[in-house]
């Protein structure tokens, strides 16, 4: 008897599953934004962090009686780190939750479908992946206000030419989209600080043991190494190559200065010479001079942060935030009444492409019709580990 | 070639071979009793990994932790056997395994509640300090990794050789109906296979966490790693499995090593394809069925 | 005796009323259910030729997803690199997966079930690491992009509602040759041999079946149906990376055939289905429960349906239909 109602009860469940989401909310008066991030699967990290940041920023706004008036609605769905489930998500945000503008695209691999999505159904997008290997694609809907990997090549690589003399590299690249961005990018600009690439080894992001590629490289006649990753498996790599006694200078991307990748490696980004990434000025405004011209919008945000969630504010909250305050600013000029669907993402579209000096956490940012990422002048610094901390690197 | 560089990647091969290997002892346990495939071996390790952190950073010293890691490991064991093989155990193969990839899915989300998604780590046991030999360096916690894993298979070897319990598991997994027959509860051998298994994955999540980090999510991939291992080496037999295990973890560093760019995956495994294909058994296997 | 659902008379009026269901949902559903429909038909399509492999020749196979994949990369490289007509892609596709699952399943349809669970699990990840590593013919971890899409010089606008068709229609028709294949003479041998169906190799063998062949042949034809349903998928996201074809993928379309049944081919909608439906219903109800992100949530919720589905239903749900809808003669 129970074990027949408990068939019947799932086979009505399954039935009525997938057409249940016919159904759409009643209309509001409020600004509704689709977050389609990843909570769970590997990108997980990034999404969640991006979240608490968002969440912030739409309190505060609401808190201070919306935009015009109008409050502004968060709609948040998991992409659960698959390219498949972002494309459908992205559906039901724009045909079923009427979204008038989508945040969307943890990683560069989940963001191209988004794309032609976008500019097909004519919604706003607002991408949160980090390279820059696609935007040429954007086309009239989607912007990219983030960060762009050759505003930390740069500086890293400046670093290791002038400050270390760096004339031989070693690259070590991880086998994934992100890392992708290294194979491309990396060469294109070794040539400007008169480097060579004289070795190049790959690694898998779940690897644990990257002992053959530094015995590679410690092999080779590589002065410095550029690790390219944003796995732990690029950390593993900082360990591995002091333990081996590898003690030549060694560069990486932003990720390894996250705060939970400090606290497990920190003794070992600390050993002479010290690692130097690339980070926001999130992560250590502290050390900022007080005529910074940020260090007021990080220490504000870091409070908030705190107090919420309790931990400091991490440069992928802070990315989640200036997604919003993106938003928050293209809304306020857009100065549209969210009551004809069509017209208000057509006007908010225009909004984010006038978007003009808009000074957010990892830069300013002037968008224009040819230009969707529009980062006018970037705010990376080079930051280095002591202490058990990290810290603005002086140089 | 070099004799350091050589020796390097013979240890880093060691080492990896040891964690597939222990991993595949989890599959063999329970496969062999109750010829099910427990896709969530995984989650065990990462269990007996968060868990040990977590009493840890409470500041209940190391040994203490493991052993508390331990026991809430096996309680998920046996809820995994009693509550959701046992009263299935009439259903097919195919249906046990996905059983088990269920309960999978519902820890892995457990621990993404409870742990959030950061990476964890632990200090290396008793601070063991990284060891420079002839040129090549062996990292500090990797003699707890290969020791655990010999203590594990020798302790193993014992008890099913030599002990009564054992006998009467190894007995269950040759000829159920016999060993109902002379009076062995298959149920109960059962339930302490899964628990014997969920425990060794505990260690292994433990002893591997100061070398590979943990996190919620590092289950389903270890799965299959130890899945390869157990079925490359042949997962009837003990000595299959252990010979799997090193046999991948060495392939994998001895490519990864020597082969240029990312290709080094693609030989791996097409080595163990082919390892497959020559010896449809897996490497040893028990004469019979498999 | 394994049942087939619908015999005789009421198969043809079932496969009707499905035709004429197809045909009519579009009329009544938005535009988003019949996105979820299309996604359905993609893993309807790849779940049909797993069900006739694991359900009528009785062997298992983890490794759908990569010729899921195949299909998908094949037709991706044929169309945006020498840039071949996405329909004749397809085909080539398709040809060249099925060829390429015959050779493997040659080589390793001799050994034993657990083994070839383990190969085909290999196979994942061999797949993986081939796509990632060929970076020019595939654009590597990144994905490829740019995949043209597929035309018809007709008037339907909509491109999802085009790809709803298609891929409805296919599933249909592969529906119809999957019905003809397992009541015909070679779905008897092949059940000859299946044993959870109370055959075995030895019976076949008794009965003069050449087992490898059919064996081959089977295991080919569940590839062309995944690479069939991989070429689509392309063609309609537009871009495709290689996780979308991982392991997950391949567990997740055998979650779908014993949920949905294998004692028949129309399994594989339900499965499918209730898979998808699940997810859905998931999502939209999680945030009533629960506020903040609720994706932690949904994974929990859906692991435990998942188990209480496979206790309860371990024939899947087809095992229902059965006891609604009475047999005809077998």
């Amino acid at each position: 008897m129970i074990r027949r109602t408990v068939i019947l009860l799932m086979v009505t469940i399954f039935a009525i599953g997938g057409l249940i989401s016919c159904a759409g909310p009643a209309p509001e008066a409020s600004y509704k934004i689709g977050i389609l991030v990843s909570q769970t699967g590997k990108f997980s990290g990034l999404g969640l962090q991006s979240l608490e940041g968002m969440g912030i920023i739409v309190d505060e706004v609401n808190e201070n009686g919306g935009i015009n008036g109008i409050p502004l609605e968060l709609v948040v769905y998991d992409d659960k780190s698959s390219a498949t489930e972002v494309a459908r998500m992205a559906k039901k945000l724009i045909e079923v939750d009427k979204v008038h503008a989508l945040v969307a695209g943890t990683v560069t691999a989940l963001s191209h479908s988004l794309v032609s999505v976008a500019n097909e159904a004519k919604v706003p997008l607002v991408m949160l992946s980090g390279t820059a290997l696609f935007d040429d694609q954007l086309g009239a809907w989607c912007f990219r206000p983030m960060t762009y990997e050759k505003d930390y090549i740069d500086l890293l690589l400046d670093y290791l030419g002038s400050d270390q003399g760096i004339i031989k590299l070693a690259a070590l690249l991880e086998n994934s989209s992100y890392g992708e961005a290294g194979k491309v990018y990396l060469p294109k600009s070794v040539g400007d600080y008169n480097m060579t690439i004289v070795v190049t080894q790959h690694f898998d992001p779940a690897a644990t043991d990257l002992t053959p590629q530094l015995t590679n490289i410690r092999k080779s006649d590589a002065q410095a190494i550029f690790i390219w990753g944003s796995s732990p498996a690029a950390s593993f790599a900082v360990k591995q190559a002091r333990i081996m006694g590898i003690a030549f200078p060694i560069v990486t991307t932003p990720s390894q200065s996250a705060p939970d990748r400090v606290k497990a490696f920190g003794e070992y980004y600390e050993m002479e010479p010290p690692l130097v990434s690339d980070d926001s000025k999130l992560a250590i405004w502290q050390q900022l001079p007080e005529n910074d011209p940020d260090k007021a919008m990080c220490r504000e945000f870091d409070q908030l942060v705190t107090k919420r969630y309790g931990h400091p504010a991490t440069t992928w909250n802070g990315l989640g935030a200036q997604m919003m305050l993106f938003i928050e600013d293209g809304l306020k000029r857009a100065k549209v009444a969210p009551t004809n669907l069509e017209e208000t993402r057509s006007k908010i579209r225009d909004a984010f492409e006038t978007t003009k000096e808009l000074n957010l956490f990892v830069g300013v940012y002037t968008m224009s019709p040819a230009d969707h990422c529009g980062k006018v002048a970037a705010k990376d610094v080079l930051v280095t580990f002591k202490e058990d901390e990290t810290v603005l690197l002086t140089r | 070639m070099d004799f350091s560089v050589v020796l390097q990647f013979l240890i880093s091969g060691v080492n990896l071979g040891c964690i597939y290997a222990a991993l595949g002892l989890g599959f063999f346990i329970v496969y062999g009793v109750t010829r099910v495939l427990n896709l969530a071996q995984g989650e065990f390790v990462m269990l007996g990994g968060m868990l040990t952190v977590s009493f840890y950073a409470m500041g209940i010293s190391l040994l203490p932790s493991i052993l508390l890691a331990m026991i809430i490991t096996a309680l998920a064991g046996a809820v995994l056997y009693r509550f959701i093989i046992y009263p299935a155990r009439n259903s097919s193969g195919v249906t046990q395994a996905l059983l088990t990839v269920g309960f999978a899915f519902a820890i892995e989300g457990i621990a993404l509640l409870v742990w959030g998604w950061e990476y964890q780590s632990l200090p290396n046991f008793l601070d063991s300090p990284n060891i420079q030999f002839w040129g090549a360096t062996i990292f500090g916690q990797t003699p707890w990794v290969v020791g655990s894993t010999f203590f594990m298979v020798i302790g193993l070897f014992l008890f099913f050789g030599r002990t009564i319990q054992g006998k009467a598991l190894r007995a269950c997994a040759d000829e159920r109906l016999g060993a109902k027959t002379v009076g062995i509860s298959t149920e109960r051998m059962a339930l302490f296979s899964f628990i014997l298994a969920a425990i060794l994955g505990a260690v292994v999540g433990a002893v591997i966490t100061p070398l590979t980090m943990t996190s919620y999510s590092i289950g389903f991939p270890l799965t299959i790693k130890g899945l390869l291992a157990a079925f490359v080496g042949g997962i009837t037999r003990v000595e299959g499995v252990i010979l799997g295990g090193i046999a991948l973890g060495m392939v994998e560093a001895i490519t990864a090593g020597l082969m240029p760019s990312g290709y080094y995956g693609v030989i791996a495994l097409g080595i163990l394809i082919i390892v497959f294909l020559c010896r449809p058994r897996g490497l040893l296997s028990a004469r019979g069925k498999v | 005796m394994s049942k087939i659902l619908l015999s005789g008379h009421l198969q043809y009026f079932g496969v009707a009323l499905f035709a004429i269901v197809l045909l009519i949902l579009p009329l009544l559903a938005g535009p988003y259910p019949i996105a979820v429909l299309v996604d359905i038909g993609f893993y309807s399509i790849v779940t049909m030729g797993l069900i006739i492999l694991m359900g009528f020749a009785g062997q298992i196979s983890l490794g759908q997803a990569v010729f899921f994949g195949l299909g998908a990369y094949v037709s991706g490289i044929l169309t945006t690199q020498y840039h071949l007509s996405p329909w004749l892609a397809l085909v080539l596709a398709a040809i060249a997966t099925g060829g390429i699952a015959a050779i493997i399943g040659r080589a390793m349809l001799r050994l034993r079930e657990l083994i070839v669970a383990g190969v085909t699990l290999a196979l994942n990840l061999v797949f993986y690491y081939l796509v990632t590593s060929l970076v020019d013919l595939t654009g590597g971890a990144s994905g490829m992009t740019n995949i043209p899409r597929l035309s018809l010089d007709g008037f339907i606008p909509e491109y999802t509602l085009l790809n709803y068709y298609l891929v409805w229609i296919i599933a249909f028709l592969l529906l119809i040759f999957s019905l003809n294949l397992v009541n015909s003479r070679v779905g008897r041998a092949l059940r000859s041999m299946n044993q959870l169906a109370g055959g075995s190799e030895e019976t076949a063998q008794a009965l003069g079946v050449n087992i490898m062949k059919y064996k081959v042949q089977v295991f080919a034809l569940s590839a062309i149906y995944a690479s069939i349903a991989g070429s689509i998928y392309a063609y309609y996201i537009g871009c495709i990376e290689p996780d979308t074809f991982g392991v997950q993928l391949s567990v997740r379309v055998v979650i779908m055939a014993i949920i949905g049944g294998m004692t028949s081919p129309w399994g594989a909608f339900l499965g499918a289905g209730s898979i998808v439906g699940l997810t859905e219903l998931l999502r939209e109800f999680m945030p009533v429960l629960i506020a903040g992100p609720t994706g932690a949530y949904e994974l929990i919720a859906y692991g435990i349906i998942l188990v209480m589905a496979l206790l309860f239903l371990p024939q899947g749900l087809i095992s229902i239909c059965h006891r609604l809808v009475p047999q005809g003669g077998h």
